[in-house]
């Protein structure tokens, strides 16, 4: 917690002090995938074709798949997607609750994916989250004061810490007897050490009647005992016991949260959603966490609410040197809260840049499409709304090479064929339109004037194009009327021949993407998964 | 101007519960006119649905409409008048349920609700719900009304139609689903269309579909649209008209542009000032202080006072109805905010207020005062 400058007198330690600005948490090609079915025999698959005619394969859920990045600490990383782009499970995976399919969390140093047992439970210490919901994560029968102390109880907290010492910092007035001062060991649960010292300031005075005191902060207490040679002694310990010590810290960090420490004894109930959340905020610092995840910490709060728990957390980040990592759906809030913004799509970070290099100098076409579809609240903003067509596609097989470019607007004309600019993207929305079949069949004549109008491919790609048009067009020469079975096969084999010839071709289908350089608005790298920037 | 499409006049509807009448939906008058949207905006438990569903005379036990009219194309879909003996009876030319059911609902009004999946039965196919609702509103049977549940489906940008056509609500997305719904409620061709949170539940890119699809839609069909939300980026994008609800009560109604640059409403400033941004980076955001009181027993005077920047001694006494501030086209600009010229209270005269508003630490919701425990 504390700014060490030149610990050269603090003992040698484990672990590596981190100071702000420095990695806290270092994200090395993490994947979590899921079996997409659950019971005894779901993972057998009968194949007659076969010997053993039984084979044990899965389909597996890539929920997130090779995902890279660090955070440094005290500051907020967001990250952004639409639902299903597997958001919630990187968060939940770096803090361990899902176990890493492969890959590292290196977190101070020390790799989570490896921990395990009494050493993973005693980091969970460190790193907390916060969760969409306000009403379901807190305890309806526990009242607000226990939920907060919970997690200090589970770990034992308040706790001394042996490595540190303990010293005193006397200031007397008007006395001249030596002053001989004994602190106990464990006053660093009360008083924050600093470079592995725990200094309390104690004030030795005589009073009116020749008494002579010693005060101490509070919860302390100090023995003062005046000896034959007139030297005094000061014996500092612990006055409050450990429960005590939990509920001030508690009424401490419900305050803290901008509620009242007087709401210690009401149960959650009694609370609106946006103070629930503060609640869940006072329970995630009580053990005094270095980073915090949060998994959608304002989206079911109104406007104004939102704004104050934002302004709160932001507040809270200032004074206990928190590192976020907060997930969102909603960019303006993105926008608002982050310092460097991740762009996740099916389980892949697309972009990852500075907030305001992101959010004015966007470099993938799918962050591109998030910012154009926000709604602006000005009604003058003429900003064309550039709509993503289709949806996010399974992540049991998702697209080879860049996941994107099953919807994306610039997919990249394939080397194979000659392409005019025009032409390609007539071809394009052609081949959308056929594999998500939007339009009735019609004369090829139609067909051709809706989707190519004026330009036609020309060589091997024209005739790749004339065959699907002759597939789907209504009324062929071949048949009069077709049953609907036939037509359906048409339309595949169409489906299949421009996907084959086309799409599957393009450089974004056979190659994964992966692209850093520099930044507009800013130092830090721009991280952009497109192969436009090649 | 001609007549409005719906024309809605001191709307009340409270709720008679154990605890007091909550006052959801207190004397607010709009109206909607041919082909436009109008925006009902305000945060939870402004009363923006329950306003909606009392046009739909949607309202049950313990909930009653208790005053005020709601005209639609001539029609009384809600109306009292002074019986002989004093007391307040439903007017003749009210119509009755079984009109409402049959003329109305659907036909003439549909609704889409925000959580697509409620909406749908689980248990029938996609395409059996809409060719049920068909051939119950309109006089299409069978394969008739099969064919043109498919040409809705196509027509809301569904891929695939046949296909699609015989598979369960729980096979499609939520912005399917939604686009299922705006099938089911343009399938009867209704003058009126009120919209519930439609995109609420949506991701932005599949919200931004739907707006597109919405307006797309009206231009075709010219239908008139309420559009309930809490997003002002929504409204930004769709609304013509917007109307500002706060507590039960409309504080301010203006066209869209209007809104937001001549605001006039220190509740509907809040709000703005209060959203994010996606479009700059906002340093410092400013919450509009405490939270909204309960409906149960309504701050005295104008009912933003407690949370106002602006509420001096006179906003505590005087309650502000909507009084019109402004002329833009032919279209009011109401703003019920005592600061305003057209409210002649004194309001330069009286002293600020100087209690600090209670702040978030107050009690929460169902909960006593402070000193409970």
């Amino acid at each position: 917690m504390s700014d060490s400058v030149g610990s050269q007198d603090a003992p040698p330690q484990e672990e590596e002090r981190i100071e702000m600005g420095d990695t806290v948490l270092e994200v090395d090609s993490l994947k979590k995938h899921f079996g997409s079915d659950s019971g005894l025999l779901a993972g057998l698959e009968f194949d007659p074709g076969s010997f053993p005619p039984f084979s044990t394969g899965t389909d597996q859920v890539k929920a997130v798949d090779d995902v890279s990045f660090d955070i440094e600490k005290g500051e907020t990383l967001g990250l952004v997607g639409e639902s299903g782009c597997g958001k919630s499970t990187l968060g939940r995976t770096i803090l361990r609750l899902l176990e890493p399919t492969d890959g590292s969390i290196e977190f101070k140093g020390e790799d989570l994916a490896e921990l395990s047992g009494e050493r993973l439970r005693q980091k969970r210490s460190e790193i907390q989250m916060i969760f969409q919901d306000p009403q379901s994560s807190l305890d309806p029968r526990m009242k607000v004061g226990q939920i907060v102390e919970e997690p200090m109880k589970a770990h034992g907290m308040p706790e001394s810490d042996p490595e540190v010492e303990t010293t005193a910092e006397v200031e007397a007035t008007e006395l001249s007897e030596p002053i001989e001062v004994e602190v106990a060991d464990d006053i660093d649960m009360v008083v924050d050490p600093e470079n592995e010292v725990a200094t309390v300031p104690v004030r030795v005075t005589r009073d009116a009647d020749g008494e002579i005191t010693a005060s101490v902060p509070d919860q302390l207490e100090a023995d003062v005992a005046v000896s034959g040679e007139g030297a005094i002694h000061v014996d500092i310990s612990v006055a409050a016991s450990k429960d005590t010590l939990r509920r001030d810290r508690a009424e401490f960090l419900l305050d803290k949260v901008g509620l009242d420490s007087n709401h210690y004894n009401r149960y959650p109930h009694e609370f609106s959603g946006g103070q629930r959340q503060r609640v869940n905020l006072a329970r995630a610092l009580s053990v005094d966490p270095d980073f915090i995840v949060c998994d959608e910490p304002v989206s079911a709060l109104d406007v104004s609410i939102q704004a104050q728990v934002l302004n709160t957390m932001e507040e809270l980040q200032e004074e206990f040197g928190l590192t976020y990592l907060f997930i969102a759906h909603d960019l303006s809030v993105i926008r608002h809260i982050s310092d460097r913004v991740a762009v996740m799509y099916l389980g892949h970070i697309v972009e990852l840049a500075d907030k305001t290099e992101l959010f004015e100098n966007p470099q993938h076409p799918y962050t591109e499409a998030l910012l154009e579809s926000i709604p602006v609240p000005d009604p003058r903003d003429e900003g064309a709304r550039g709509v993503l067509e289709g949806e996010v596609p399974s992540p049991i097989d998702p697209p080879s090479g860049c996941r994107f470019r099953t919807r994306c607007p610039k997919l990249i004309a394939p080397d194979a064929y000659e392409f005019a600019e025009r032409e390609w993207e007539a071809t394009r929305a052609f081949m959308r339109a056929v594999k998500r079949r939007t339009f009735e069949p019609a004369h090829e004549s139609e067909i051709r004037e809706r989707f190519f109008g004026d330009v036609s491919p020309r060589g091997e790609a024209g005739e790749i194009v004339d065959e699907a048009i002759r597939l789907v067009a209504a009324g062929r020469e071949d048949q009069d009327e077709l049953e609907p079975d036939e037509t359906r096969e048409a339309w595949t084999e169409a489906t299949e021949l421009l996907l084959e010839s086309f799409a599957e071709e393009s450089i974004c289908a056979q190659e994964r993407p992966s692209y850093e350089f520099e930044s507009e608005h800013s130092d830090e790298t721009h991280f952009a998964a497109c192969h436009l920037h090649r | 101007m001609t007549e409005p499409l719906l024309r809605v006049e001191n709307l009340k509807t409270q709720f008679f519960t154990e605890t007091g009448t909550v006052r959801a939906v207190d004397g607010i008058s709009f109206e909607v006119n041919e082909g436009e949207i109008v925006g009902l905006v305000g945060e939870s438990g402004a009363g923006k649905s329950v306003a909606s569903m009392s046009l739909m005379r949607l309202i049950d036990s313990p909930g009653e409409i208790v005053g005020g009219e709601i005209t639609y194309n001539g029609e009384t879909i809600f109306g009292l008048e002074e019986g002989p003996d004093g007391e307040l009876r439903e007017r003749e030319d009210m119509l009755s349920p079984e009109r409402m059911r049959r003329e109305i609902r659907g036909n003439e009004i549909a609704v889409i609700f925000q959580d697509p999946m409620e909406s749908l039965n689980p248990v029938f196919t996609v395409g059996g719900q809409l060719r049920e609702f068909i051939e119950l509103n309109r006089d299409l049977e069978g394969a008739a009304a099969k064919e043109e549940a498919i040409e809705m489906l196509r027509e809301v940008g569904i891929p695939d139609p046949e296909e699609r056509y015989e598979e369960y609500p729980h096979q499609f997305s939520g912005g399917m689903r939604q686009r299922v719904l705006i099938a089911m409620a343009l399938a009867c061709e209704p003058n009126l269309i009120i919209a519930d949170e439609p995109t609420t539940a949506l991701d932005v890119t599949v919200e931004g579909q739907i707006l597109d699809l919405v307006d797309d839609l009206q231009e075709k069909y010219g239908t008139s649209f309420i559009w309930v939300t809490h997003d002002l980026g929504v409204v930004a994008e769709i609304c013509d008209r917007v109307n500002v609800m706060y507590l039960g009560e409309i504080v301010e109604q203006a066209p869209v542009d209007e809104l937001f640059y001549e605001t006039s409403h220190p509740y509907t400033n809040a709000l703005l000032n209060s959203m994010p941004r996606p479009d700059r980076t906002v340093d410092e955001l400013e919450p509009i202080e405490g939270m909204m009181p309960e409906a149960i027993n309504p701050p005295s005077g104008c009912r933003f006072h407690p949370r106002c920047p602006d509420a001096k001694e006179v906003c505590t006494r005087v309650h502000p109805d909507p009084k019109v501030v402004d002329t833009v086209d032919g279209d009011p600009h109401r703003s019920a905010c005592l600061k305003r010229d057209a409210f002649d209270v004194g309001y330069d005269e009286s002293p600020p207020i100087d209690a600090e508003p209670d702040v978030v630490a107050a009690a929460g919701s169902g909960a006593g005062g402070e000193d409970d425990e």
